[in-house]
């Protein structure tokens, strides 16, 4: 009797948890992000019609609002460094020797040329800026709704979440313009089991509005959960590296 | 006709002080008209120009370039050959090049995302850029690394004159970053234009971005008035056609279109302006006539005994009417003219650069009228006299000659 009463009380807790939409949301970019610190290579293809380049970026995050990224090629490009703190993106270029600011109006322009803005690049602001909604949910997947929250520094007019109902991994993430047409779809694959979340080691960025345009980000040696220093998300680890 | 002519002067200045007055309502719409015809026209003209400055009469640009994003896109194919076209084609207009590069760029704290504009421009068109938008300092040349920057955007910046910026163009084929001095500082009348304006020389820009490359190559065309703007949309297929698939040829009306939408709604405006006036005016010459139909109700009376018929009777009234209209018109044509003819030498008034600035219309306005609409303004005028005069003259023509002569007003 006691057994029975334990489980309603779990099974009671666990469907609470998963009917709350900020919990879901907090664990699909838990998954998406790792759950934790990560330093990795990224090698980032950025597919035109025309053309196709590609980049090798070393990245240092802790996860939550801090990242370095440097780029190791192509040889033109090698030296620039990113650092995101917070609300605040700053930009090493070797060419200037000097750091830039990037300003807030300037936090959805592209990355490198890709499909990626700077905000895409870490962070949590899917959770900090978007209120969640469950709109669909079956035995295997649910669908979040993100509705953007009225000072929230967002360009989309709503974003729409896919992902498995077991561990809440992240399947699809598809941008909305204001006027609701779809702009921008992310999907994920080759999910790796990393700290008790299933981490996508490739991410796939579609373009919608433009046929053809897809940059697609693929991690390696990535190592989670290792101790970062403070010092790897300061001006001078932009210059010199972490 | 001429003992009607006489007749029919003499019994408009019968009531001298009431024919004045209306002949003054006639002259007061025909000058306000006139006026109002030149200064819109100064209007008209100004904004065209100032239009066709900033944006060329024709734009080349790679087509479907409002769909691309990145610059290497956006970039004309083979620039100094399609420029060339263009030369060959027009011998007597004038080429502008300009390649348009986003870029972040940041003084010593601040930092701005920008459209970095390179430019090539003709002398005449540097001098007069300089004199219209110039605050201080020296544009900047060919072979310097110097920048221009609105007067607003340097604020933003925190930088004044002399002091350096950087300029940040990633995924470009050039440097993709490079530092400039800031050599000049801009004014413009819209505050928005001022916060966002960052010129360079075109070979400055294609060395941060695009070597050899041009995003936008504009056609100046010996025009200068907007009447004679349909030359531009004649010209465009024929450019189209020469220079071939892959580029698309846009008149400045395509390029701007809600400035063109404001120009479209001028001459409307004039007419709807026009009517007003004559139609007020010719309230007051219909009172006149009618008047002066109830006065003489008994002369009309004898006129028509004496073997006057109605079509006689009717054209007395009518003439009477237009030599009103007409003695005033001549009046009111005069001032205005001359009024048009003082201020045609180029007038400004308080604000003008203010209000104006934003929808391109110069400090300096130079009203002008042509034949065209000093002789519509009289047929207005004209109009106006039969109009007012045509319903009392069929009362007059009507008339019972008995009844007539016995009536007492």
């Amino acid at each position: 009797m006691k057994g029975k009463i334990l489980l309603l009380l779990l099974g009671l807790s666990l469907s609470s948890a998963a009917s709350d939409p900020q919990a879901v949301l907090k664990a699909i970019v838990d998954n998406q992000r790792g759950g934790g610190s990560v330093r990795a290579t990224l090698n980032l293809s950025v597919a035109r019609t025309d053309r196709q380049t590609q980049y090798v970026l070393d990245i240092v995050s802790d996860g939550n609002e801090r990242a370095l990224i440097q780029v190791k090629a192509p040889p033109r490009e090698a030296g620039q460094a990113f650092l995101r703190d917070g609300d605040n993106i700053l930009i090493y270029n070797p060419t200037l020797k000097r750091v830039l600011r990037l300003p807030p109006s300037g936090r959805s322009d592209s990355f490198l040329g890709s499909d990626l803005s700077y905000s895409d690049l870490s962070g949590r602001d899917l959770q900090r800026d978007y209120t969640p909604k469950i709109t669909a949910e079956d035995a295997n997947n649910l669908t979040l709704e993100l509705t953007p929250q009225p000072s929230a520094p967002t360009p989309y007019g709503k974003v729409t979440i896919q992902a498995k109902v077991k561990g809440y991994v992240p399947l699809e993430v598809t941008f909305f313009d204001q006027r609701s047409q779809a702009v921008k779809k992310v999907t994920f694959a080759q999910y790796a089991e990393v700290n008790g979340h299933s981490f996508p080691v490739q991410t796939t960025v579609e373009d919608l509005l433009h046929s053809g345009n897809r940059t697609t980000l693929v991690y390696s040696d990535y190592k989670f959960g290792v101790s970062i220093p403070s010092g790897c998300f300061d001006q001078r680890a932009l210059v010199a590296g972490c | 006709m001429f003992n009607l002519l006489t007749l029919s002067w003499r019994n408009v200045w019968r009531q001298r002080g009431r024919s004045l007055l209306t002949a003054g309502a006639v002259g007061l719409a025909v000058f306000f008209a006139l006026v109002y015809q030149g200064l819109i026209g100064a209007v008209e003209n100004g904004m065209y120009n100032t239009l066709a400055q900033a944006v060329g009469h024709l734009q080349v640009r790679v087509a479907g370039y409002r769909d691309k994003r990145e610059l290497r896109d956006l970039l004309i194919p083979g620039a100094e050959a399609v420029k060339a076209k263009l030369q060959q084609a027009q011998p007597q207009a004038e080429i502008v090049v300009s390649l348009e590069v986003p870029a972040l760029l940041s003084g010593e704290s601040r930092s701005r995302g920008v459209l970095l504009v390179g430019q090539e421009q003709p002398p005449k068109f540097a001098q007069n850029f300089r004199a219209q938008f110039l605050q201080a300092g020296q544009m900047p040349t060919s072979n310097t690394q110097g920048i221009a920057l609105g007067a607003a955007l340097a604020r933003a910046l925190q930088v004044k004159l002399g002091d350096a910026v950087y300029a940040y163009a990633p995924n470009t084929q050039g440097s993709g970053a490079a530092a400039y001095k800031v050599v000049a500082l801009l004014h413009f009348p819209d505050p928005a234009a001022e916060g966002r304006a960052a010129y360079l020389s075109l070979a400055a820009a294609q060395a941060l971005a695009a070597p050899g490359g041009a995003t936008r190559l504009e056609l100046h065309l010996p025009i200068t008035r907007y009447s004679q703007d349909s030359l531009v949309s004649a010209l465009r297929p024929a450019l189209a056609i020469a220079l071939g698939p892959g580029l698309s040829v846009e008149t400045w009306r395509e390029v701007n279109p809600s400035l063109a939408q404001v120009l479209a709604l001028l001459q409307p405006l004039v007419l709807v302006m026009m009517l007003i006036f004559f139609v007020l005016a010719g309230l007051m010459v219909v009172n006149t006539v009618y008047l002066g139909l109830l006065e003489r109700t008994r002369e009309f009376g004898v006129i028509t005994a004496l073997g006057a018929g109605p079509a006689k009777v009717t054209w007395m009234v009518l003439l009477e009417s237009l030599l009103l209209c007409l003695s005033g018109a001549v009046g009111g044509g005069l001032l205005g003219v001359g009024l048009v003819t003082i201020l045609s030498k180029g007038f400004t008034y308080p604000g003008l650069d203010k209000i104006g600035g934003t929808f391109g219309i110069p400090q300096v306005l130079y009203p002008s009228l042509s034949v065209w609409a000093v002789l519509g303004t009289l047929l207005f005028a004209v109009l106006t006299g039969l109009l007012a005069a045509w319903w009392p003259a069929r009362v007059a023509a009507q008339m019972e000659p008995v009844e007539a002569m016995r009536f007492n007003a």
